[in-house]
């Protein structure tokens, strides 16, 4: 369609541009405040999304990068399956299947096509990881799994409203195939929620600027922030720069790193990563479908290039990647990939690692960010089933200007803490510490941020534990001079007295008395410590972050001599 | 009488309220190292104006509400006690890890705040309770006491006490509140189940330390108010204004000044609304409060007033939660005395940095060298030289100029009045960004509210503002120099009071509930025999917070009586329980059971029937200039109508170019834009 931006006045344009966000956000925390289960709302493990009908990203809440992007290939999938002329006011189609899409079994989407006058409009979309979908191990992301069969319900794109009406049949079945129906459709129904919101506060705009308008208007802001990325593009020097970086294992072969390597190209408006390089696809869990290698490089596309760009789906045509085929980033079925968010946080580490080269005054130093993902599954007194997620976070790389940050979550994702008192009100554990972890930081001019340390007892009953760490061999590397921050390590203190090392991955049962100690890793440090300012080096030993020794060892700080 | 002072960055601006309800307001410059002395300035001006001494004037009145910024301000420039933070053992760093999560998660150069109390002065106390309230860990007090020995070898000035569980079990933190009145007499400590009784460590622990760094500096601040304005023969009552939009007595301040931290601003939307309503009829308004320091935005939407549930002292994520719901206003540094400032790279800058009232504008000729806002409104004769505050101040524009000329015409290469021009631009612009913040980016088109002007320098670039935003309407109040005064002579005390009581309607625990209602319900009655006695009329609003099963948030449901007696009563909660959740969610769950995690009394008490909008006694006499010789972008320099505001009837009208003045404020009308004096007395602006 032939456009003519000067029919657009800007104001126009910045309130549809801000309503669409805030229509994205509205869904958004619909999801988030009216989900049952804790990763929802602590890992904002949820997000929502609006589509144009071509299937281009409009509109997406902010809260985990690498949800919104995965959402493109579900929201293709589905329109290829059921086309824009079948579609029905009052229908909402689900799928997880990572092969047709999607990402892993847990994460179920939902999208809704939003009607003006007879025709649509546009697509309201969302997807959350939901707690239990089935298989092997309770929480559905079984580290010893060897074929996607184990790790839960497979749903193709299907109808899961009919014109208003609900596929009881597949309700039906599905409610069959998880631990907590009630959870499962607690979560399901926050879902089904949150696209109803976006399809009527998107319906209230199409009446207010008329079904053409609006659509004009969506793709004149698609192309708008595709120029902008583009010409952000145009100011990296043009050149073809290379990481590589490890995976701890893939949870089956304990002691075999997993490599992955990029080679990043910028030039012409456009950025090109090449994984060619990278590992062959892993027995374990820890393959990523597509649809996480484009998350990742979406994601250090607009890390980079500026904040100030509205994120939408023309921010991503520049992008264009190289997958081989059968390897760890394009895997071959049936192979496992329900533990692939390490993976993509890796790509998107190596992706701003191999940038490092280009500025490196805008990326810092590996990060460890969200490392370890763990799964509780018990039974209650009650007989209930109960299942519960928590993820840990370590520290973030130090940059030129900047220490690193102590245990927050980093790049793709964006988790929460579950706090304290929330985590011992749903589970019969007690957490007996969640501090700093001193001297994990990477040294540097620039401090790697800390990771924490934390140690849980079971109290009661019998408890199936999962553990996915990373970080634990292969820890955050420094730059420039800057060291690598601490790797993450694990002890289980058995009631019995014996003590077993967490190796990255487990899977166990927890019984009463059990405690469990973990440790995150920490970010990466920035520069030769040996320039750190003093000042600086004693607030980190008066505040408990360096321990003496290392201020002394490390930092050639001598206190006697101040 | 009633007076209602609000102490701002640069103006201390008093309302007084007679007993006929006629309002007079009065303004005198902020004194920031002695606050109290500029209050008790403004009611000196009040009583000279009146004919009477301060002290028969004082002796008159019953009431004194005060908006201050004391708290913010000492919070915003570390300028709070020296404090410590007492946690559990094993939990040193609720402060530094707070609730995790970014505000741009695509943005990695975002810092990232120290906590509010540094690692240092974190103390880990011996002692565990579980989440039912049993005591895990007894605790060990001789622990506590070496700690609280090392508090007073640390010098330290406040204490916050937040342990886990103390909401299910509050002995330790009792006991831990004992110790330290016994070994550290005279410091003043916060313990987190008195003040905020709710779920969730970080967001009590946080208010809890925010509170304990204030308390020193509050209570000597208000105990210093109140003994002040009695020794000048007030005797009525002290109340001080809430960052919920109420009031509360000074000396229940002093004990919770966590609540004082946006007083003040909070009050002008109360205002703001009030004038909406008579003098356009919109439910949706933006409210510009321009003051001399800072830019205060805040909305009124479908006549509500927003407020935040979660509020953070800076941004979400990235400041300090309050743990306290707010007001919802958004501030930026843009004022009067906004200083103007070119950088290295030959762009100008208009603020953050406020001359403040000391030194002050280079006009004032009280010390200021960098040229601000109102010294740019001087050199383009929008404000008269001569008639500052009605005269109070003279203004000198030579100076003013000279400023203007060396610190940006020079080296922008414009001429003075071009380089005058930009910075008003320039600062409407800042303006314009604030408002488009709060409503175009949650999807609210300026075009369809009114804009209501407050503080002294509104006039000056509301009709600018309002041209760059589309909006139709502007509305200038009589009291637009004291707006947030105004607000506070309208606002109601309040107190809330909640408890925790985990339950679930599968085996309702009616006589925990019930018990808990009656100890919240009596709270209520003690605030409306204590605060609230005589006030015109009361309200207790009892509300749950509930859940579904293993669902993480709550939501807030309303109680219908005062108790849940029975299962009948018990039905009719958790019907109310689905609707809410279903007009918040679109969906319930009608089968489900609920769970009920908090439980909160509301009280609020009237204190007047209605607030008059026009104020008394113009201050007559004055000449009319008729015209003088104005500056604007568009026109260069053009002969402007000079109108006094106090002098126009109602229905009257005047177009631009013009310039509307009072003793209190400038109005600039540019050319082509259109006033007309409502019978609010408000001016009713078409830009």
């Amino acid at each position: 369609m032939e456009r003519d931006s000067a029919e657009f006045d800007p104001i126009t344009l910045e309130v549809v541009r801000h309503k669409l966000d805030g229509i994205a956000n509205e869904m958004e925390v619909t999801l988030l405040k009216s989900s049952f289960s804790p990763i929802v709302k602590e890992g904002q493990d949820a997000s929502a999304s609006l589509f144009t009908v071509e299937g281009e990203t409009l509109a997406q809440a902010i809260a985990i990068p690498i949800h919104m992007a995965t959402l493109i290939p579900i929201v293709q999938t589905i329109r290829r399956r059921f086309p824009l002329h079948e579609m029905r006011a009052g229908d909402i189609y689900i799928m997880n299947d990572p092969y047709l899409g999607g990402t892993h079994l847990p994460d179920i989407a939902l999208v809704m096509p939003v009607f003006h006058e007879g025709k649509v409009v546009a697509l309201s979309a969302c997807l959350t990881h939901h707690q239990d979908v089935g298989g092997m191990t309770p929480g559905s992301v079984p580290t010893n799994a060897t074929e996607i069969f184990q790790e839960g319900v497979r749903i193709p794109p299907l109808k899961l409203r009919d014109a208003g009406r609900m596929n009881e049949t597949l309700v039906d079945l599905l409610r069959r195939n998880v631990r907590v129906p009630e959870m499962f459709m607690g979560d399901l129904n926050a879902q089904v929620a949150a696209c109803t919101v976006g399809a009527r506060r998107l319906g209230e705009l199409a009446s207010r600027y008329g079904r053409n308008h609006l659509t004009g208007i969506f793709a004149e802001l698609l192309d708008r922030s595709e120029a902008m990325t583009r010409a952000a593009l145009g100011r990296i020097p043009r050149g073809t720069y290379r990481y590589v970086d490890h995976l701890d294992n893939d949870g089956i072969e304990l002691d075999r790193r997993i490599r992955i390597e990029v080679a990043v190209t910028v030039g012409d408006g456009m950025l090109s990563c090449d994984f060619t390089g990278t590992a062959d696809q892993v027995k374990g869990p820890m393959n990523c479908v597509p649809s996480g290698s484009y998350a990742a490089a979406y994601f250090a596309l607009r890390a980079l290039t500026g904040e100030t760009i509205p994120t939408n789906g023309g921010c991503f045509r520049p992008v264009e990647l190289t997958l081989p085929e059968g390897s760890l980033l394009n895997p071959v079925e049936p192979a496992p990939v329900n533990a692939r968010t390490p993976t993509i946080k890796l790509i998107a580490n190596a992706i701003l690692g191999a940038l490092r080269d280009a500025l490196p005054q805008k990326v810092p130093a590996d990060g460890a960010g969200l490392m370890v993902t763990q799964a509780f599954g018990m039974k209650r007194a009650d007989g209930a089933s109960f299942v519960a997620g928590e993820m840990l976070a370590g520290g973030s790389g130090a940059s030129e200007r900047r220490d690193g940050i102590d245990t927050i979550d980093t790049d793709a994702t964006n988790c929460m803490n579950l706090p304290v008192e929330a985590l011992e009100m749903d589970l019969p554990i007690r957490l007996r510490r969640f501090e700093l972890a001193r001297d994990t930081g990477g040294a540097g001019h620039r401090r790697g941020g800390l990771g924490s340390v934390r140690e849980y007892e079971i109290l009661d009953g019998e408890i199936t534990y999962s553990h996915r760490g990373e970080r634990y061999f292969q820890p955050c590397a420094g730059a420039g001079s800057g060291k690598a921050g601490a790797p993450a390590s694990g002890t289980l203190y058995r009631a019995d007295g014996s003590e077993e090392a967490v190796p990255s991955k487990l899977a166990t049962v927890l019984q009463k008395g059990d405690r469990l100690v973990l440790v995150a890793p920490g970010g990466g440090g920035f520069g030769d410590p040996r320039e750190r300012e003093p000042a600086l080096v004693a607030d980190d030993v008066r505040n408990g972050k360096v321990s003496p020794e290392m201020a002394r060892d490390i930092y050639g700080y001598d206190p006697v001599t101040r | 009488m009633r007076f209602a002072v609000d102490t701002g960055g640069t103006f201390t601006d008093l309302v007084v309220e007679s007993d006929d309800g006629g309002l007079r307001m009065y303004k005198a410059p902020t004194t920031p190292a002695d606050p109290v002395a500029g209050v008790l300035d403004t009611l000196s001006r009040a009583a000279e104006d009146l004919g009477e001494s301060r002290e028969t004037l004082l002796g008159r009145g019953e009431m004194l509400i005060h908006g201050t910024t004391h708290a913010i301000n000492a919070i915003v420039t570390g300028n709070t006690a020296r404090t410590a933070f007492l946690t559990t053992r094993g939990h040193p760093d609720v402060l530094v890890f707070r609730e995790g999560g970014r505000i741009e998660p695509f943005n990695f150069t975002v810092p990232y705040p120290e906590p509010y109390v540094p690692r240092s002065l974190t103390y880990e106390v011996p002692e565990r309770v579980a989440y039912d309230g049993s005591v895990m860990e007894p605790l060990d007090e001789q622990g506590v006491v070496a700690i609280v020995e090392e508090l007073a070898r640390q010098e330290v000035a406040a204490v916050g006490v937040c342990l886990l569980w103390s909401i299910v079990n509050p002995a330790h933190e009792l006991r831990v509140g004992e110790l330290l009145e016994r070994h550290l007499p005279g410091v003043p400590y916060t313990l987190s189940h008195v003040l905020n009784p709710s779920l969730r460590e970080y967001r009590r622990a946080s208010s809890t330390c925010i509170d304990a760094s204030l308390k020193p500096l509050m209570g000597h601040y208000l105990g210093g108010l109140e003994s002040r304005l009695r020794d000048a023969g007030f005797g009525g009552r002290v109340l001080v204004v809430t960052t919920q939009g109420g009031a509360m007595d000074a000396a229940d301040m002093a004990h919770a000044p966590i609540h004082s931290i946006n007083s003040g601003p909070a009050m002008a939307p109360v205002a703001g609304r009030a004038y909406a309503e008579a003098d356009t009829g919109a439910d949706t308004a933006i409210i510009a409060d321009t003051g001399g320091t800072t830019f205060d935005v805040s909305l009124v939407r479908g006549g509500r007033i927003p407020w935040t549930r979660e509020t953070w002292i800076g941004q979400p994520y990235r400041g300090h939660m309050t743990g306290f719901p707010a007001v919802d206003v958004k501030s930026i540094g843009a004022g009067g005395g906004s200083i103007a400032w070119v950088d290295e790279g030959g762009l100008l800058h208009v603020g953050p940095k406020s001359a403040g009232a000391v030194p002050g504008p280079v006009c004032y000729g009280t010390g200021g060298t960098e040229p601000t806002v109102t010294d740019a409104s001087v050199v383009l004769g929008w404000i008269d030289p001569a008639y500052f505050l009605g005269g109070a101040m003279a203004l000198e524009t030579e100076a003013a100029a000279a400023a203007i000329e060396s610190h940006v015409a020079g080296k922008l290469g414009l001429s003075l009045h071009e380089a005058a021009a930009a910075i008003m631009s320039v600062a409407t612009e800042n303006m314009v960004h604030a408002i488009e913040d709060i409503t175009v980016n949650q999807g609210i088109d300026p075009r369809e509210a009114a804009i209501v002007g407050g503080g002294g320098a509104a006039g000056l670039n509301a009709v600018a503002i309002a041209r760059r935003l589309g909006c139709a309407q502007v509305i200038l109040p009589e009291v637009a120099a004291a707006l947030s005064a105004h607000g506070a002579l309208i606002s109601e005390l309040r107190a809330e009071y909640s408890g925790t009581l985990y339950t679930s309607t599968n085996g309702f625990d009616f006589n925990g509930v019930n018990a808990l209602l009656e100890e919240l319900e009596s709270k209520c009655r003690g605030f409306i025999e204590g605060p609230g006695a005589g006030s015109l009329e009361q309200e207790i609003e009892l509300t749950a917070e509930a859940r579904y099963p293993s669902q993480i948030w709550e939501i807030e449901v309303p109680l219908r009586g005062r108790r849940i007696e029975d299962e009948n009563a018990l039905a009719h909660f958790v019907e109310d329980f689905h609707k809410t959740h279903e007009s918040l969610f679109t969906f319930a769950d009608s089968e489900s059971s609920i769970e009920t995690v908090g439980w909160r009394a509301n009280v609020r008490c009237r204190l007047r029937d209605g607030v008059n909008l026009s104020v008394d006694g113009a201050d007559g006499g004055r000449e009319i200039a008729g015209h003088r010789s104005v500056y604007f972008t568009d026109t260069g320099f053009v002969e402007a109508r000079v109108v006094h505001f106090e002098g126009m009837e109602t229905g009257e009208t005047v177009e631009g170019p013009a310039i509307i003045e009072s003793s209190f404020t400038t109005v600039v009308i540019d050319p082509g834009a259109k006033a007309e004096r409502r019978p609010s007395g408000s001016l009713l602006i078409t830009p």
